[in-house]
């Protein structure tokens, strides 16, 4: 008897977040502007896993004569070694990308635990905690960045590791405002007579309400850090011979291409950088406009 | 209003800000295994390779030679307050404050002008947009903002390099001044400076703009929808009037406190256009000192411009409290 009830209760549970699934999907594409968010990071995501295949030339093999324009053989042109700058590219993409996610992944696990510990238990937790955020969030972040990129070993795994590490502080913030607003409403109230422990409130209450916000911000640090990593790259740091947009702009300035003014090097990442930004951008924007609507309700 | 016990919790809170930078400062070369800048030094960083005046200075004013740390903290910070903050390996026999305050005014300059054009102009960019909402100018424009914003700074300066020093010749590639040129008088120096800094500086702006006009724009819009907007417009004021006395005032004092918290951008935006053009600033030198493993003077700069960020922050923050009305704290 027990037994089935709960049966039902899980295929309704599942059923619910199926039809809530779909009603994000239908959703999505029902604005303009997260169905052009979601199309630009789909086009990236396909790029960046089916690099390989796309790219027409291996980047790191001449396959031109040097410093040539764009023409039928290369699209985007080749560089100063004369390799294929339209390759470097697309397989640069994966890179560029990766940071973005696995950045954005690890400083939201930091940001989210921070801010649920500092706003649910509130108090000194809260005190000493914020105090540390502020810290982070008023201290230049580059200089800091680049202190650390320097001192450790130059691979893309640092990199990552350093950008996660002073990524969080915003996230965390947000999180903590959030839990703040969403301790005092009356399920948890319910949740905390019913004898609930504090750890299944807060993932089991408080956390699944603020996932859309978290996803925002998530949006927000997987664009920052592939801004972040270019800018590392541009100076020098990280690992230079990686391939990814940044290394691009890097090896396009040590070999003063604005001065031979070959714009088809330096085009191509900064632009992508710019387009993912603004598709990423609409998609969030959306997302909240969403959010707002559904409060409205 | 502001009250002094307000003014003396936060001056409380902007000292233990900095004294956070200046720890930070001092464990980051320290939780590293093999102390990179002794190691450094010895292994020909900087091209110092084991300069006995270099090490002797290291040893005694910073304790680098003794295991304790306590010991070399308190070394550290009497040394900070005496302004010492080491010697720099790649300009020696220079010490690194004196490094980084020939070259401080230059940051100042970019970054103060760039900021005050992008925000004035970001501020009425702003305006025109939310005035427009919903019309395709005002989502054409705000798309192109958004897109500028995350694109990096010194990318947008490859571009003005392209535009106009390579292709056309306007403007210098590179330098503050014209280098080996006596000038007759004042105004020809100011005029030389103008003419070099103007496309860092046009570039810092025009990175910064979509930042400043995107947070006016959508307070703006915020403020739009308030019941004393309607009151305004129903007495029958001139459009004008309601839009630059109403909506704009009280949407722009926000606006200023985002200008504080950018600060740390600008700053970041500052350090990597002057590598760009070779502007002989803090962030040109920072370059140097990372190619050349200078370690003391990469934290030095790190230090100087953290510590100034800092109270710079504070300084927008108080004035924020003098120039809105409605905010009251104790």
């Amino acid at each position: 008897m027990n037994n089935g009830r709960v049966d039902i209760a899980l295929q309704e549970n599942n059923a619910i977040i199926a039809s809530r699934a779909k009603r994000v999907t239908v959703a999505l594409f029902k604005s303009k502007r997260t169905t052009f968010g979601v199309a630009v990071l789909a086009f990236f995501l396909i790029l960046a896993i089916l690099g390989r295949f796309i790219a027409p030339y291996n980047p790191l093999i001449q396959s031109g004569p040097l410093w040539s324009p764009p023409s039928e053989s290369h699209l985007f042109g080749t560089n100063y070694l004369g390799q294929d700058v339209l390759s470097w590219f697309i397989i640069g993409t994966a890179t560029s990308l990766w940071v973005g996610v696995s950045v954005a992944f690890f400083s939201a696990l930091i940001g989210v635990s921070v801010g649920l510990t500092a706003g649910y238990f509130g108090k000194y937790t809260d005190e000493v905690l914020m105090r540390f955020v502020d810290m982070l969030l008023v201290i230049p972040a580059f200089p800091l960045l680049v202190i650390l990129s320097a001192y450790l070993p130059p691979t893309t795994n640092s990199t990552i590791l350093i950008l996660s590490v002073l990524s969080w502080p915003f996230m965390s913030r947000v999180v903590r405002s959030q839990v703040l607003s969403l301790k005092e409403r009356g399920f948890v109230t319910a949740s905390k007579l019913a004898g609930e422990s504090r750890l299944k409130i807060m993932f089991k209450d408080i956390l699944p309400n603020m996932l859309p916000i978290i996803f925002i911000n998530i949006i927000y640090l997987v664009i920052g850090a592939i801004v972040a990593q270019a800018g590392l790259a541009f100076f020098g740091l990280g690992n230079i011979n990686s391939i990814n947009w940044g290394t691009m702009l890097y090896w396009a300035q040590i070999e003063d291409a604005a001065i031979q003014n070959a714009w088809w090097w330096i085009i191509p990442p900064g632009l992508a950088i710019g387009i993912l930004g603004l598709g990423l951008n609409m998609l969030a924007n959306g997302i909240s406009d969403m959010i707002l609507l559904n409060q409205g309700r | 209003m502001i009250t002094r016990r307000y003014l003396i919790r936060r001056l409380i809170n902007v000292l233990i800000i900095a004294y956070g930078a200046i720890t930070i400062n001092f464990i980051l070369p320290r939780i590293i295994p093999g102390n990179p800048v002794m190691t450094n030094l010895f292994a020909g960083g900087g091209g110092q390779i084991g300069n006995p005046v270099v090490i002797a200075r290291l040893t005694q004013e910073f304790g680098l030679n003794n295991p304790n740390l306590f010991y070399q903290y308190s070394l550290y910070l009497t040394q900070l307050i005496h302004g010492n903050l080491g010697i720099s390996f790649y300009y020696y026999p220079q010490t690194v404050y004196s490094v980084i305050m020939e070259r401080l005014p230059w940051t100042l300059l970019l970054a103060g002008s760039g900021t005050l054009i992008a925000a004035g102009s970001g501020i009425l960019v702003g305006i025109y947009l939310a005035w427009k909402k919903g019309t395709i100018r005002d989502s054409f424009f705000s798309s192109v903002g958004m897109m500028i914003s995350s694109i990096p700074y010194f990318w947008i300066g490859m571009i003005f390099l392209i535009l106009f020093a390579v292709d056309i010749t306007i403007f210098p590639v590179a330098h503050a001044v014209t280098p080996g040129v006596t000038y007759h008088n004042i105004f020809s120096y100011m005029g030389d400076i103008l003419y070099h800094a103007f496309l860092p500086i046009t570039t810092l702006a025009v990175a910064l703009l979509p930042i400043y006009a995107l947070q006016m724009r959508n307070t703006m819009v915020t403020v739009m929808h308030e019941d004393f907007m309607k009151t305004a417009i129903a007495k029958g004021l001139p459009d004008s009037v309601v839009k630059m006395r109403y909506a704009a005032r009280n949407a722009v004092l926000p606006v200023t406190t985002h200008v504080g918290l950018s600060l740390g951008y600008v700053v970041a935006g500052a350090l990597m256009i002057e590598y760009l053009f070779a502007y002989p600033g803090v962030g040109y030198t920072l370059f140097i000192a990372i190619q050349n493993e200078d370690y003391p003077l990469m934290q030095g700069i790190f230090l100087i411009i953290s510590l100034m960020v800092i109270a710079a922050n504070f300084l927008v923050d108080i004035l924020y409290t003098y120039l809105d009305p409605r905010v009251n704290l104790r």
